[in-house]
């Protein structure tokens, strides 16, 4: 495969990549995209073990598909020494290593930021871990669903009385590699100013913590917990996620003047003048009363009615429109959300756009994901590896392409 | 030693404090520009009464500076072209389009600063149909797909905190350092511009079933999630506790640990496909419910950690403010605030190995321009003028 094209902001940047599922491999995904060469070093024989992850096209998962387009692939083993002799010289040009093992083990396999720092002190060394790396629960095993328990997110959803309620996707695994690509850039900044690197350390409890800022300051100040809010706002009435005949729609009336053009959109001119919804103040107390008065009109419409009523009237509201409708809508369409790329095994499919404009343009996508070793020569080659000494690799079963 | 204490941001957004912040919190100088009388409209957040401030902003606001200045008078955006040459970055959270109309669209601004790094948020992109929808958290996440697959199926379930303008907060202050790093060495900035609709497409993994054109797509779950099984929240005696099984040998184990070697026997559950979506909320789940609510959460807790499966109780700040982890994570912090006094916040979740002490110390989030007079006077305006600008409504 030919040198691949790199441009964007990140044009020259090399990221020596560890990472696997999903939080870690989000990083190297938006150095990708940004147009930096990733170098995804993936376990000898299996790979990156979203590989396994269904669903599945001609063999090839697409969520692995998804995750990793525009990086390239080395296949190698970690544990040989001549597999650690290759990173070392890849260490030697690289800007960033980022990796999520278990705690602790690439420190065991003479990879820690401590072994690589010696080798190129402007390494900027990203760990990503469920719990951080520190604390009483560093050693414990935790996906998304764990963190969004541990971390009060899952808290801060859903009905007071009812379960806690974590999101719909894995958002604290892509959430926490958000927050953790901002520290890896300003790791670089700081790289770039003085010379020297930094190990970084971000836990995805402590980033999906975040979903409790408020509440933390309710009890700071006041003493009191508060947890979840339904589907309603806390502060405005009404704002919040009303039924519909067909589904559901938002409302948003945050202004009395709003309120009172919802009341007359909706035929509910009476509670405008109703003394329990007279105020906010008094829509808040009798917030459950408001909505069921609201919910017995909205039940009679379409969702796509509700939104096409309020919005004429100035009141925000919108339809709650399943994945697909958002995927295969006209503003999907025409603000380039996908593009048709070249896959290997499967043929052209449509990949997302980052969602990042430079000075207005869209990030080109180089290439689909790559398959198992697919770059393994290439990468070998660039770090200075001579045709001889990578086919030894490769009898030593050090390095492979297996292409799966 | 804070990775961007050489970075200055001009802050003009409103009503989300998230970019501002991501600079603030790592050591940037964050200058918030903000209409003069009003200020930003996070300040009234929780508010009793009208016209006041309310407890939020003592967090979303800290670290920052604020200085009023009204953008829609001219003498406002002349002042605010003199501020251009002295900073790195300028956000917003509007259109480029609208920045136009007060005269900084982003060639204006390049034309006096050249190295400038311009930031723009919008709900939903800068053309196509949905650009001029109202720009609220919830409007926008209702347009996603992810409102929609978030909670138990009979109906979705609201976020309590905006996590679309989290996410899509996050995205662009990644993108604007990115620009930071590359104009440190070009000296050319760029614009930056990303939307919360767009950010929370591309997070939809629901993406990869549409790949391959399936008919049925993945549904509301609750707790559920499809590719690791059980994944649930269960009622225990005293509260709800998360399991998240990811492998056929972490349900074995956690079967045997919890003294169910039916569970680990049972050949209908020994394989993931058998434990997953179709039984998901059928047989298995039944059981399970029954076994969690017969315990406590650290009955739950022990038997997690000791067969290593990832489980967890559902915590909420009653619980986190108490907890070793977050104690050790430093994930609570004090900050003093200049009017509530001692405030407690949340910490920062990047832990850089240069950390000093003094990583924590958080200045005081701004009174409503309390930056005035030292900005003006940095620009050699006058106690004369600045008293005119006053009068006048400009600052």
């Amino acid at each position: 495969m030919s040198e691949l094209e790199t441009k964007g902001v990140f044009d020259g940047l090399k990221v020596l990549d560890f990472t696997i599922a999903l939080a870690g491999v989000y990083i190297s995904w938006q150095f990708a995209d940004l147009g930096a060469e990733v170098w995804k070093v993936e376990r000898y024989g299996s790979g990156d073990q979203a590989r396994a992850w269904d669903p599945f096209v001609n063999g090839l998962s697409t969520l692995y598909t998804a995750y990793n387009k525009n990086k390239k692939s080395i296949e190698m083993d970690l544990s040989s020494q001549a597999g650690k002799e290759v990173i070392y010289e890849m260490v030697k040009q690289a800007d960033v290593v980022l990796e999520n093992f278990k705690s602790g083990s690439i420190d065991r396999l003479g990879l820690g930021y401590d072994k690589l720092k010696e080798i190129n002190p402007k390494i900027v060394f990203v760990s990503l871990s469920g719990f951080g790396g520190s604390g009483p629960l560093q050693k414990y095993p935790c996906y998304d669903a764990i963190a969004a328990a541990r971390s009060g997110f899952a808290g801060s959803n859903g009905e007071p009385d009812g379960a806690p309620m974590k999101a719909g996707n894995a958002n604290c695994d892509t959430l926490t590699g958000t927050y953790a690509f901002n520290a890896a850039v300003m790791g670089l900044i700081e790289a770039q100013r003085t010379g020297t690197g930094c190990r970084i350390d971000v836990g995805m409890t402590d980033v999906a913590m975040t979903a409790c800022g408020e509440t933390v300051m309710d009890y700071g100040q006041t003493g009191e917990v508060y947890t979840r809010f339904g589907n309603h706002d806390r502060f405005v009435a009404p704002y919040g996620i009303f039924e519909a005949r067909d589904g559901w729609a938002v409302i948003i009336a945050d202004t009395q003047k709003r309120f009172e053009a919802l009341c007359d959109v909706l035929g509910l001119p009476e509670l405008k003048t109703d003394e329990q919804f007279s105020d906010n103040a008094a829509r808040i107390r009798n917030r459950d009363l408001l909505a069921e008065k609201i919910e017995a009109v909205t039940r009679g419409m379409f969702r796509r009615e509700i939104e096409q009523k309020l919005l004429a009237a100035d009141v925000p509201a919108s339809e709650v429109l399943p994945f697909i409708e958002a995927y295969t809508s006209e503003h999907a369409n025409v603000t380039n959300v996908t593009e048709m790329v070249w896959q290997e095994k499967i043929g052209n499919i449509r990949f997302y756009n980052n969602p990042l404009r430079f000075d207005d343009q869209i990030c080109p996508i180089r290439r689909g994901a790559p398959l198992l070793g697919q770059d393994t020569d290439e990468i070998l080659k660039s770090v200075g590896y001579s045709d001889e000494e990578i086919k030894k690799l490769y009898d030593d079963e050090v390095v492979a392409s297996h292409l799966y | 030693m804070k990775p961007l204490r050489s970075l200055k941001v001009l802050d003009l957004t409103d009503g989300n404090p998230y970019i501002g912040s991501m600079f603030a919190d790592y050591g940037a100088e964050v200058l918030k520009i903000e209409t003069p009388g009003m200020g930003d409209s996070i300040r009234r957040r929780g508010a009793s009464r009208d016209g006041e401030e309310g407890i939020y902003q003592a967090y979303y606001h800290r670290g920052k500076k604020s200085m009023t200045l009204n953008l829609c008078d001219a003498r406002g955006q002349e002042i605010l072209k003199r501020l251009l040459p002295a900073y790195d970055m300028l956000a917003v959270n509007c259109s480029e389009a609208k920045m136009a109309e007060l005269g900084l669209s982003y060639e204006e601004v390049k034309a006096v600063n050249p190295k400038m790094v311009y930031g723009v948020l919008t709900p939903f992109g800068e053309e196509g149909p949905w650009k001029d929808l109202p720009d609220y958290d919830l409007l926008v996440m209702a347009r996603t797909g992810l409102l929609e697959k978030t909670g138990m199926p009979e109906k979705p379930t609201k976020f309590g905190f905006p996590l679309g303008y989290l996410y899509s907060s996050w995205h662009l202050t990644a993108g604007m350092l990115a620009a930071y790093l590359k104009a440190q060495k070009t000296g050319v900035g760029q614009k930056v511009s990303t939307s919360t609709w767009h950010v929370m497409m591309e997070l939809d993994d629901t993406f990869a079933e549409c790949l391959l054109g399936m008919n049925t797509l993945p549904k509301r779950l609750g707790n559920g999630f499809p590719t690791t099984n059980p994944t649930d929240t269960f009622k225990c005696l005293d509260g709800w506790f998360s399991l998240s099984i990811g492998s056929d040998a972490q349900w074995i184990a956690f079967a045997k640990t919890a003294g169910r070697e039916d569970w680990a026997s049972d050949p209908r559950y020994a394989h993931d496909p058998a434990r997953s979506m179709e039984n998901y909320f059928g047989d298995l789940d039944g059981q399970l419910k029954e076994f969690f609510a017969g315990i406590t959460i650290a009955e739950a807790d022990r038997i997690c950690r000791e067969a290593m499966v990832p489980g967890g109780p559902c915590n909420t700040v009653r619980e986190l403010v108490t907890d070793e982890q977050v104690a050790d994570r430093k994930m609570l912090i004090h900050v003093e605030d200049r009017h509530l006094g001692d405030t407690l916040q949340l910490g920062k979740p990047a832990k850089f190995s240069y950390d000093d002490a003094d990583v924590n110390e958080i200045a005081s989030a701004p009174s409503l321009g309390e930056n005035n007079a030292q900005i003006l006077a940095e620009l050699g305006i006058s106690e004369q003028e600045s008293e005119a600008l006053k009068t006048d409504g400009v600052i």
